[in-house]
């Protein structure tokens, strides 16, 4: 993944890597096989479609019913799968529209047609790295920090750009926000990462620096340190 | 109430258990709605071959040895990429857990799964407000406390981070990883010095 920033008078791309990717390991026996997660088939559409078929107290109904899981296919292990839409009679469709639904914290509800969050960090625009600054307590006490990026220069030119940047926040302990743009609207939205991802509101850059070496981090954020009322 | 945790600290224990804080109640909640003339759709899938329409919980989980034969959670053993055991950390349920204080700068290398409040039995508030003051006393000097988070037994534990807020004390549930640092492979200073040798006009005009 990349990312578009602009520094000043400056724009440039870097590398952006996940900081916590998955701790790569084995699952094995004491004997030595390999474990791995599979997955299987309990029943198909046919199955379903009977138990759907009765339509009122379909718990009771199927405890007394004589609907027999199909042996020749309970327990066959599948792989790839892919995501299909059905109609209520379990027919595939395949032109159909989508909604965004909203519930409200009140229960109000909320519909509109379907927004796809397109990637805004490597657009046109570049995400702004803002003046605008925050201690690391007060980080902590606001924000849940929600997921981090390392941010990497790919062209050794930008080196300096970067590791300057990285030098000022690790000497001032401050994170500075940044702010991606709809390309559009010419407003600044919140950062999507990837595409159809999640919507981080708030965004912010760390550095640190370690002689001629640096590590600046991307922090995301997309909710507040807060509780809900207990109920 | 929810299970107990013993967590020790000075010579004090505080028990409590935790209250998952839920993005959804504060902000609402958002989902995505497939319809066809009015009428929402249901989410399935198809096998690759086509032969199988999947509707929803009808795929089954299970860990299989290499005979495709049902293997219990309990037999298995994790090993790194060299094939070396992992150990296994006990349950924070079945032992007393020690605190560890750490520096507020290391708190970046840190991401957050879980948020959740710390709540105890109305007869040991007094041992959670002694917490929290002691938590407050530690983040006015820069620092945090945190400790092993291993809800089963499991050779990844997380880490809990106590984050004193408004009399309340928030526990963010998440994975430390420590900073990577990055250089320049090449030194541009010294290809510039380099520009101020006498024979480079030489060295450049020379075909080869």
């Amino acid at each position: 993944m990349k990312i578009k920033l602009k520094f000043g008078d400056a724009t440039a791309t870097f590398l952006l890597s996940p900081t916590h990717p998955k701790t790569p390991h084995y699952k094995k026996t004491k004997d030595g096989d390999i474990i791995k997660f599979r997955r299987m088939i309990k029943f198909d559409k046919s199955l379903r479609e009977e138990q759907l078929k009765k339509d009122s107290d379909l718990y009771v109904k199927l405890l007394d019913s004589d609907i027999e899981y199909d042996l020749n296919l309970t327990g066959k292990i599948i792989n790839r799968t892919y995501r299909i839409k059905l109609d209520k009679n379990f027919k595939p469709v395949y032109k159909y529209e989508k909604f965004d639904i909203r519930i409200k914290p009140d229960g109000k509800l909320e519909e509109r047609k379907h927004k796809i969050r397109v990637s805004n960090i490597k657009q046109e625009l570049p995400v702004v790295i803002s003046e605008k600054a925050i201690s690391y307590p007060d980080f902590i006490k606001r924000y849940v920090l929600k997921k981090s990026y390392n941010i990497i220069h790919e062209d050794e030119g930008n080196f300096d750009l970067i590791y300057n940047l990285a030098k000022d926040l690790h000497e001032k302990q401050q994170l500075r926000q940044i702010f991606a743009f709809n390309e559009e609207t010419l407003k600044p939205e919140p950062l999507i990462i990837t595409h159809e991802g999640t919507l981080y509101n708030l965004a912010f850059l760390q550095g640190i620096v370690d002689n001629r070496r640096y590590c600046l981090r991307l922090l995301l954020s997309d909710m507040e340190l807060r509780w809900e009322p207990k109920i | 109430m929810a299970r107990k945790i013993k967590l020790k600290f000075d010579e004090s224990l505080v028990e409590f258990s935790l209250r998952k804080i839920s993005k959804s109640k504060i902000y609402g909640e958002r989902r995505i709605e497939y319809r066809l003339n009015g009428e929402v759709l249901e989410n399935a899938k198809i096998t690759t071959d086509g032969m199988h329409i999947l509707p929803k919980s009808s795929i089954a989980q299970q860990y299989v040895n290499e005979r495709n034969e049902y293997t219990s959670i309990s037999e298995i053993i994790y090993t790194d990429p060299d094939g070396k055991e992992l150990p296994q950390y006990e349950s924070h349920f079945n032992k007393e857990i020690m605190i560890e204080v750490f520096e507020l700068s290391n708190f970046f290398n840190f991401q957050t799964d879980d948020i959740y409040l710390m709540e105890v039995e109305d007869d040991l508030q007094s041992s959670l407000r002694n917490f929290y003051e002691k938590c407050l006393k530690y983040f006015n000097e820069g620092k945090l406390i945190k400790t092993t988070y291993a809800f089963r037994k499991t050779p990844f534990p997380k880490n809990m981070v106590f984050i004193p807020k408004d009399n309340k004390i928030i526990i963010c549930v998440g994975d430390f990883r420590g900073p990577v640092f990055n250089e320049s492979k090449i030194n541009i200073d010294e290809l510039i010095s380099q520009l101020d040798e006498e024979n480079l006009d030489e060295e450049l005009l020379e075909m080869w």
